[in-house]
């Protein structure tokens, strides 16, 4: 189980745990099968990424890699390394802030969606 | 030494006086104010105020009608709006809209206007995103919160340009964090200004605190929590880059902080999502001018 974008959804995957919009509201139940009707409910209530069955966080960040040209991973990295240099990268958040803003960037970079 | 001379005069207290704009929250906002603590108020009292001002109105219901409200059907008038989202954040949504017009007066050699308010609004969307993970009541605190979190150095541009620049060049020279240098020049930073500014407006000594302490959320004594969702939003609106307010840094987290809030790195990558989607909508929204 891991959570994936909302990108990179596909009808048939199925929902790990229940999903919820943010004011709390439950949308979707645990094991529900997706259909491309879900996928545009996800969209207008503004969920970013969903629990799903049968993927790790390792395929996601391969599916990820995939997808972005590792020179410009690097470039990414490399410019958020100076501006994070006042930052402690071994407290778990700031860890976890300067890899998905690497990601983002990367991303935006590589113009896709964000 | 040409530093001395600048850094001498001043005091934070100092920078607010004798500007009737600066040192006096916008009328709209003083109006509501007042009516807000008479008891006897109406809803159509309040409504009242806030048409008085076309812009503010059509803003406000901008941003009532936004998706992050979510509801159902169009709100239509500002009475509507004052019923639904309640007196509390109407006041809250007022002082951000009507806050943001001082930013027209920012002088350009300093700091890109458009830049700064980017930032502020990142900000305050960040506080916002944190504090509905957290399920807080009136999450619009938080929006305005954040950004007003850095209108003390807004002050700063506005009322002493030429340290201001000293400061702004002598952190780019040396690589050092702008708060930390406005410190070593001036003896007190940005965040003391803006607590200043927002405590001569008797604005909620939350809201005080939230930007007073945003650098040092751990002074704060009243609203610890709070301070430090801005705390860490602020960390998270600079790491984004979606502006600035002249610092080029991620400010450094403080742990403590960071473990008052509760929430896991995990969720860290939907808040950017979340900050991501509302961003370009909430400028739109926000926008002043044509689309009034």
């Amino acid at each position: 189980m891991a959570n994936v974008h909302i990108d990179y959804l596909k009808p048939g995957m199925v929902l790990n745990s229940d999903v919820r919009a943010i004011n709390g509201r439950l949308l979707l139940l645990a094991e529900t099968e997706l259909t491309e009707k879900h996928i545009c409910i996800f969209k207008a209530w503004g969920i970013t990424e969903v629990d799903v069955k049968g993927v790790t966080e390792k395929d996601v960040e391969t599916f990820f890699t995939e997808q972005v040209d590792p020179v410009i991973l690097i470039e990414a990295e490399k410019e958020l390394k100076e501006i994070f240099r006042h930052t402690n990268r071994d407290q778990p958040a700031m860890r976890e802030l300067f890899r998905s803003c690497t990601q983002r960037k990367a991303r935006h970079e590589s113009g896709q969606i964000v | 030494m040409n530093r001395d001379r600048l850094s001498k005069s001043y005091k934070p207290g100092d920078l607010i006086k004798g500007d009737v704009k600066v040192s006096s929250p916008p009328t709209v906002f003083f109006l509501l104010n007042e009516a807000l603590n008479n008891p006897s108020i109406s809803v159509l009292d309040i409504a009242n105020i806030i048409s008085g001002d076309q812009g503010l109105t059509a803003r406000l219901l901008r941003l009532a009608n936004s998706p992050f409200h979510g509801f159902p059907s169009k709100i239509e008038t500002i009475s509507q709006a004052v019923l639904i989202l309640g007196t509390q954040q109407i006041h809250d949504l007022t002082l951000a809209t009507t806050v943001l017009s001082l930013f027209e007066k920012l002088p350009k050699e300093l700091v890109n206007i458009e830049s700064f308010w980017y930032h502020s609004i990142s900000c305050g969307l960040a506080a916002r995103v944190i504090a509905a993970y957290r399920r807080e009541p009136n999450v619009e605190r938080f929006f305005v919160a954040g950004t007003l979190h850095d209108i003390g150095r807004l002050i700063m541009y506005m009322k002493m340009p030429e340290l201001s620049l000293d400061i702004l060049v002598q952190s780019k020279k040396s690589g050092e964090l702008l708060y930390k240098v406005e410190r070593e020049r001036m003896g007190f930073d940005h965040a003391d200004v803006g607590g200043i500014l927002l405590e001569n407006w008797k604005l909620p000594l939350s809201i005080e605190e939230m930007v007073r302490f945003h650098h040092n959320p751990l002074r704060a004594m009243h609203f610890p929590i709070e301070t430090a969702v801005i705390h860490v939003a602020d960390i998270i609106a600079h790491a984004m880059q979606l502006g600035t307010s002249g610092e080029r840094f991620v400010p450094p987290l403080d742990a403590t902080a960071w473990e008052r809030i509760e929430i896991s790195p995990s969720i860290i990558s939907s808040i950017l999502k979340r900050v991501d989607q509302q961003f370009t909508e909430t400028i739109r929204m926000l926008q002043v001018g044509e689309n009034d």
